[in-house]
């Protein structure tokens, strides 16, 4: 009876108070996005297609963000009925994943609950998310990021790391500080060159009740970093430390790890420059020992080569080997004026970026448990990667813009994808990506693509067409056609077509035909990702 | 019977409280949130201003082709639009560790004039609700968004251009 | 879907052999793992040259006695040693041990009635005043004529997956460490088992549909990858071999709910198998309970990729504990119990012909008891089958 008569009052004054909350209510805001991925499954066995039992398959998520003044709380619902093929089975069911409340005052930010942060480069700390792939590493607890002077970024944090629907068993907490040497002291301020310094320190506790090892049950990292600029010049250098952290991905040694990261960087109008080092060994690092593929990483490792975003010249992803790898990149930006004799009439643009990573020099160690050992001066004799790509953007006229890219690359398929023996790919892939502007607002897009190899599966050739209405509609067709492959049975085309509607912030894309498989590999444990046929269909909002 | 009553004095409630929100058709408004300069200075959002100007706010990464067209297409018209609306083109890198420190190399190699900023741990990105990039925001004079839209294909920045006029006053 | 992944495994049924201990204290019958352990600190060197465990008469579970030996050379140094038994340490003896030979010494140590399996540990500390010391334990597992928890280890492997055998060598570490008290089976599913189409290598067919869908059943898609008694930890059914250890001694300090005893009968030149399973429920459970009894074929030597091996490609790999065929070809185990009451007992017999293809000095039949709805096992027991 009390109960009824306490809601009753309640509606009452909602009815009453109307005025009341529109008035508290007016400073604050409701926004969020949502996505949906959901693709039907039609089993195909020529491209070794599995049979999906629940033939349709789908991802959403909805992100609401509430703020008011200095405070701001959001969720995050996720919904895996099931997940689809390629993601892990653990994405199961619906519920929320996310969710956080964040006070900010001059000073002094705190957020409890759900948040993304990184350390530096992210060597010893990065937290973040990709829902493309299934990655979520989001902290469960608490956040503080404290500023207590001009130049002086302080923060620190406890939690636990999102597994799935759930968290991992391991404790993390970590603290990090940043200074600007030039906000500090006002006398640098004025100087050309500013000198930014950081350090980090990160443990993970984990319970040890294995009856045959002894493992360490804290596990700390840390991490110091300096960021030099000068003009248009640029160092910014980054060392870490791990203690003993014997894992699945490092097969339980008690090695300490280290990795350290060194980019040059120099930028003037017209003009990029980047020089990157690393060296990486034995620095995986998670607060479940016994995890692997993408599971609580407390750290991350950024891959040195440049980034692919064409169909071909992803066949062969380099990832990050964590046990240990050494490498260089570099990369050039150049935009020839317009009106010279290399640049045209509107401008030529080119880009060169190689990379080249190796293993890293190991030799036994005088104790089995330590692994291995290792020399900094030495350089590992396996290559893990090379790539050369060559980018030259070119605006031929109003209506046509090209873009031809050449890229070589050398992948070692025996380490990144765990498949001893096979040889390592010598690939080279000619792109010609062309837009053809029909008036102001119909376009076609062509791109067509080949990728020529004597390992693997050889030859793939691949078009595609774009036609795109703006600012409405777009429709494309490609087709990847494995026509080199020894075995005449592996020729297949993979047919695809999608049609796009876009309105603002909304977009909603549907898509028919098949995607070919892939296999991811990382530390210890491989993951193979099914071919597919089918419909797919993919919703996206910002509201 | 308790339970009707109980249902229908929670919708009313829901109802009234939420109507203030329904009624709110307000856009967004640039929140305060920590970025870096390609400098490595902290820059926070609140100062994202323009005098009471128009502003984008493209959100892009170095990898991402329809982001890298789009501020090409625009860059090629920039000046034009600025002395037109005094319009200005915030670009936010979500770029990581792994490409964030070709950001400055690339936007200088590409003669771009934007403010560029980097954004390497996605909390603007969340803070505005962007999924994929790119995703471009106009914000308006009292620096609230007026529209947005992801994606990009040759000829929307005319359109964007006749959003930005429109919000300009021009 | 449990009872989709009840349908992939019929009832394995282990035969429970009928010497499974002698005496209260391991004769024969038990598991003596290699547990020599070497410490070596400054010039000290030493090992366990012996140990045995002597116990009273059959029926007096209550004390046990052990003597061991500890060589040593280099100087005169002293050792402590203590031990102990299912966590009741003995009192420190202190020696001084000569360089010269063996060193014995013999102390008994008081145990609680009616244990179980127990873990026996030797602590021993070597010192030789200031320069150096060195510790180490040894691990032995006696077997009392008690019924034990066992628990059951699923490992997910394929021939063609290079981090597999380092899963297959943590079972073998756990299983000489658990002795009768962990079941392991090895179960060939995915994409690393497929065998090869050409060539000479990886040519056999380990797979089976019913390993296959057991596989998909819990979603394993990176191998190697194992589940101990399809019992959750940290939220997953599956754990990657680092985590075999702690899942399996945390699950061991339970005392067992039933009991299984298998019997097997098997004609050599018929190649007929007959076995009985007896489940004897220890204490009354509720819920629905299944039985599932699997043939296993143990210590089959094929290819094996194994990263830890030069040359990766190893021909003669023994593949331990291979799962061959679910017995009675039901998918869902067969129900046996609603609520058992304690001590209520139930027994079921299945016959099959062997393949020519198993050797049958070699094969072992694996049962487990399990909760019909989440799966999670209660016992498992296994048997040989030529006694």
């Amino acid at each position: 009876m009390i109960r009824k008569l306490i809601i009753f009052c309640l509606a009452g004054s909602g009815l009453m108070g109307n005025s009341l909350f529109a008035q508290i209510l007016n400073n604050t805001g409701v926004h969020g996005n949502f996505e949906l991925n959901a693709q039907y499954y039609d089993p195909d066995s020529a491209i070794g297609a599995p049979v999906v039992p629940e033939k349709m398959l789908s991802n959403g998520f909805a992100n609401i963000l509430i703020t008011n003044g200095r405070f701001t709380a959001g969720i995050r619902y996720e919904s895996y009925l099931n997940a689809l093929q390629g993601f892990d089975p653990r994405y199961t069911g619906s519920g929320i994943t996310y969710r956080y409340a964040t006070y900010t005052s001059d000073e002094l930010e705190v957020t409890v609950g759900n948040f993304y942060d990184q350390f530096g480069n992210g060597l010893v700390f990065r937290s973040y998310e990709e829902r493309s792939l299934g990655y979520d590493n989001a902290m469960d607890g608490i956040r503080l990021r404290y500023n207590p002077l001009a130049g002086v970024y302080l923060k620190g944090f406890i939690g636990k790391q999102r597994s799935y629907f759930s968290v991992g068993p391991g404790i993390v907490r970590g603290i990090d500080g940043e200074f600007n040497t030039a906000e500090i002291f006002k006398s640098l301020a004025d100087k050309k060159t500013r000198v930014i310094l950081g350090g980090s320190f990160v443990s993970k506790f984990q319970k040890d009740d294995d009856p045959l090892l002894n493992l360490p049950e804290n596990v700390g990292a840390y991490a110091a970093r300096i960021n030099l600029l000068h003009g248009g010049f640029s160092i910014n250098a980054e060392y870490a430390y791990k203690y003993n952290d014997p894992s699945t991905v490092n097969n339980l040694i008690y090695k300490y790890g280290d990795a350290i990261y060194v980019q040059l960087a120099y930028a003037a109008k017209g003009l990029g420059l980047t020089l990157s080092g690393k060296r990486i060994d034995n620095m995986n690092f998670r607060s479940d020992r016994s995890a692997a593929v993408q599971d609580l990483n407390i750290n991350f490792l950024p891959a040195l080569p440049k980034t692919q975003t064409y169909r071909l010249a992803t066949v062969y992803p380099y990832a990050t080997q964590p046990n240990g790898e050494e490498g260089i990149n570099a990369e050039l930006f150049y935009t020839f004026k317009a009106k010279t004799p290399l640049g045209g009439r509107y401008g030529t643009g080119i880009s060169i970026n190689t990379s080249a990573i190796n293993s890293i020099f190991t030799s036994p160690a005088s104790n089995d448990t330590l692994g291995y050992e290792t020399d900094y001066l030495k350089l590992g004799d396996v290559t893990y990667y090379r790539d050369l790509n060559v980018e030259i953007t070119k605006k031929v006229n109003q209506s046509w813009k090209l873009i031809l890219t050449y890229i070589f690359q050398e992948y070692n398929k025996d380490v990144v994808e765990g498949k001893p023996g096979v040889q390592n790919v010598h690939a080279h892939i000619g792109i010609a990506d062309i837009t053809y502007k029909i008036n102001t607002k119909n376009s076609i897009r062509a791109e067509l693509q080949h990728l020529a190899t004597k390992q693997d599966h050889q030859d793939w050739a691949m078009a595609m067409l774009e036609y795109t209405i703006s600012p409405h509609w777009f429709f494309s067709v490609y087709d990847e056609y494995n026509y080199g492959n020894e075995i005449k049975d592996d020729r297949i085309h993979f047919l695809n077509a999608a049609l796009g509607y876009t309105r603002k912030a909304n977009r909603i894309t549907l898509g028919y035909g098949r995607q070919r498989a892939g296999l991811l590999c990382v530390g210890g444990v491989c993951r193979f990702v099914p071919a597919s046929n089918g419909v797919t269909l993919s919703i996206t909002s910002t509201f | 019977m308790k339970n009707v009553f109980l249902l229908i004095s929670a919708s009313l409630l829901l109802i009234f409280i939420s109507q203030p929100l329904w009624a709110q058709e307000k856009g967004q408004k640039i929140p305060s949130i920590k970025v870096k300069t390609l400098n490595g200075q902290m820059f926070d959002t609140d100062s994202i201003v323009n005098d009471g100007k128009p502003i984008i706010i493209s959100f892009w990464a170095t990898w991402c082709k329809p982001c890298v067209t789009e501020l090409n297409a625009i860059a090629e018209n920039y000046a034009e639009w600025q002395e037109q609306t005094g319009v200005r083109l915030v670009a936010i890198s979500i770029d990581d560790a792994r490409t964030a420190g070709s950001v400055k190399p690339f936007a200088s190699g590409k003669n771009w004039e934007y403010d560029i900023y980097l954004d390497t741990n996605g909390d603007f990105k969340r803070a505005m609700n962007v999924n994929t990039v790119p995703h471009t925001f106009l914000i308006s004079s009292s620096r609230e968004v007026i529209s947005q839209h992801t994606t990009f294909a040759p000829g929307d920045e005319e359109k964007l251009f006749e959003e930005v006029k429109k919000a300009a006053g021009k | 879907m449990k009872k989709l992944i009840m349908l992939l495994f019929p009832v394995a049924i282990a035969i429970q052999s009928c010497d499974k201990v002698e005496g209260p204290y391991g004769e024969g019958g038990v598991p003596a793992p290699d547990n020599s352990v070497t410490i070596n600190t400054g010039t000290i060197t030493g090992s366990i040259l012996d140990y045995s465990v002597v116990g009273a008469t059959e029926s007096d579970t209550s004390f046990l006695e052990a003597k061991w030996f500890y060589l040593e050379s280099g100087d005169t140094s002293y050792a402590a040693i203590i031990f102990e038994w299912n966590g009741v340490k003995s009192d420190s003896l202190e020696l001084s041990v000569s360089p010269a030979g063996p060193v014995h010494f013999d102390d008994t140590l008081s145990i609680a009635a009616g244990s179980p399996y127990g873990t026996l540990i030797f602590h021993y500390i070597a010192d030789i005043g200031a320069t150096a010391t060195g510790t180490g334990t040894v691990i032995v597992t006696v077997a009392t004529n008690q019924a034990a928890r066992t628990v059951l280890l699923v490992d997910f492997t394929g021939q063609q997956c290079i981090y597999c055998p380092r899963g297959a060598r943590k079972a073998t570490e756990l299983e000489n460490l658990y002795g009768e008290q962990l079941i392991g089976i090895a179960v060939h599913a995915g994409s690393f088992a497929i065998p090869a189409t050409s060539g000479n290598m990886y040519t056999y067919d380990f797979r089976t549909p019913e390993a296959t869908q057991l596989a998909t059943e819990l979603g394993v898609q990176s191998y190697p990858n194992g589940s101990i008694n399809f019992k959750k930890v940290n939220n997953n059914i599956l754990q990657l071999y680092p985590a075999w250890g702690s899942a399996i001694a945390n699950l061991l300090q339970l005392p067992p709910h039933a009991d299984i005893t298998i019997t097997n009968s098997y004609d050599e030149t018929a190649r007929q198998l007959t076995t009985t399973i007896k489940t004897d429920f220890i204490k009354s459970l509720t819920g629905n309970f299944n039985l599932a009894v699997y043939l296993i074929e143990d210590n089959i030597v094929n290819w094996q990729k194994d990263a830890d091996a030069i040359p990766v490609d190893n021909p003669n790999y023994v593949h331990r504990h291979v799962f061959r065929k679910s017995f009675n070809g039901l998918y869902e185990g067969e129900f046996i119990a609603a609520s058992p009451a304690q001590n209520s007992s139930v027994e079921k017999q299945y016959s099959l012909t062997l393949s020519n293809e198993y050797n049958d000095d070699h094969c072992e039949v694996v049962a487990f008891v399990f909760y019909e709805n989440t799966m999670e096992v209660v016992q498992a027991a296994r048997m040989k089958i030529g006694n």
